[in-house]
């Protein structure tokens, strides 16, 4: 597949959502239906891909090599931690810096 | 346009004073993009290193940036298409994982009434999640005001999106040396989930849909984390309705 074809139709994706709503029904608001569904879909499938990114992390799925249950213990205190922070100060910034923080100490400790 | 209290107002004010005039709305929101701009960097350059580390041609890998623009959708679709995915998967899942983008729109759209065609066709361009965020917090300001504002935020901040992904893109392995990369784009996610926790389906939604990612990891072509998303949002549902 080329992968300029593939980034246009992505793109032109991307684009329609962003623009349906402003360009397209204007004042009208979204169906209630839809609202609960997007306001589910996304927070799902964004805690899908973290799980999974550590599942495959943790067995070794993906390209790299496999981190084990102590390096995915590590990640995933690292996570929850900036998770909390984000929830709490809805600061994506703080929410990084504690996370990142918190996983470069506890590794050098298990190292 | 300034009027002068107290004293009789200029009858045509300087083009300085209206350049200033004009700019103040716009280099406020700029001023505010920044620090948001500093906490999505490192997932920028993320992103740009993923490209580095793919089989994907560089330019195209990097044109998502302002192509797709938005980082967990542009890693989505970098590896899929290394992995080879079809077409229809890479739709699929910029689909699903956009699609927050559609009721940022719906969020920001009353607030646009009576904004020129133009305007709101590169506005919509500019919706990503700090844009959004920093276009409703300023909603309730003078429509003209509002739209420069928006403008100077949702610019500066794709301008530094660019730039993030270009520098990640060169950087290759040396950001994954200094920065651990699958924490980061892990802890982006994770932050953006953290403030939807506080409703009680979505947070059924989140972990239904985390439990099963775990086996679902197996499935082909990344089609794992939509499977489980879907059966987290159908729980959500249930949960929400009484089921």
């Amino acid at each position: 597949m080329n992968g300029w074809i593939a980034i246009a139709v992505l793109g032109a994706i991307s684009y329609a959502l962003r623009s349906v709503v402003v360009l397209g029904l204007g004042d009208r608001p979204l169906p209630p239906f839809v609202v609960r569904v997007t306001g589910l879909l996304a927070p799902a499938i964004m805690g899908a891909m973290v799980a999974g990114s550590l599942a495959t992390g943790w067995f070794g799925h993906s390209a790299g090599a496999a981190v084990g249950a102590g390096g995915t213990l590590v990640r995933v205190v690292a996570i929850t931690s900036g998770g909390v922070v984000a929830a709490r100060t809805g600061s994506v910034g703080r929410a990084l810096v504690t996370g990142v923080t918190l996983y470069v100490v506890l590794a050098e400790l298990g190292a | 346009m300034t009027i002068i209290a107290g004293g009789p107002a200029p009858a045509k004010p300087s083009p300085g004073r209206l350049r200033r005039a004009g700019s103040g709305p716009t280099a406020h929101g700029a001023r505010e993009m920044i620090p948001l701009l500093g906490a999505v960097a490192p997932f920028g350059l993320v992103v740009g290193a993923s490209v580095a580390a793919s089989d994907v041609d560089p330019v195209v890998g990097w044109s998502t940036a302002w192509t797709i623009y938005g980082g967990t959708a542009q890693l989505s679709a970098i590896t899929l298409m290394d992995a080879g995915a079809p077409l229809l998967v890479l739709v699929a899942t910029i689909l699903v994982v956009n699609l927050r983008l559609l009721v940022y729109s719906a969020g920001l759209a009353p607030h646009w009434r009576g904004a020129p065609t133009w305007w709101r066709a590169l506005a919509c361009y500019l919706i990503v999640d700090p844009s959004y965020a920093l276009g409703v917090r300023h909603a309730a300001t003078d429509p003209a005001a509002h739209r420069a504002y928006y403008t100077g935020a949702g610019l500066i901040l794709w301008a530094g999106w660019l730039l993030a992904c270009g520098t990640g893109l060169v950087l290759g392995d040396r950001v994954t040396e200094l920065l651990p990369a699958d924490v980061v784009s892990e802890l982006m996610l994770a932050a953006l989930v953290a403030p939807a926790l506080g409703d009680r389906g979505a947070r059924r939604a989140v972990v239904v849909a985390a439990v099963v990612a775990i086996p679902a990891c197996l499935l082909p072509l990344g089609t794992g984390s939509l499977a489980a998303g879907a059966v987290g949002v159908v729980v959500g549902l249930a949960r929400r309705e009484g089921r």
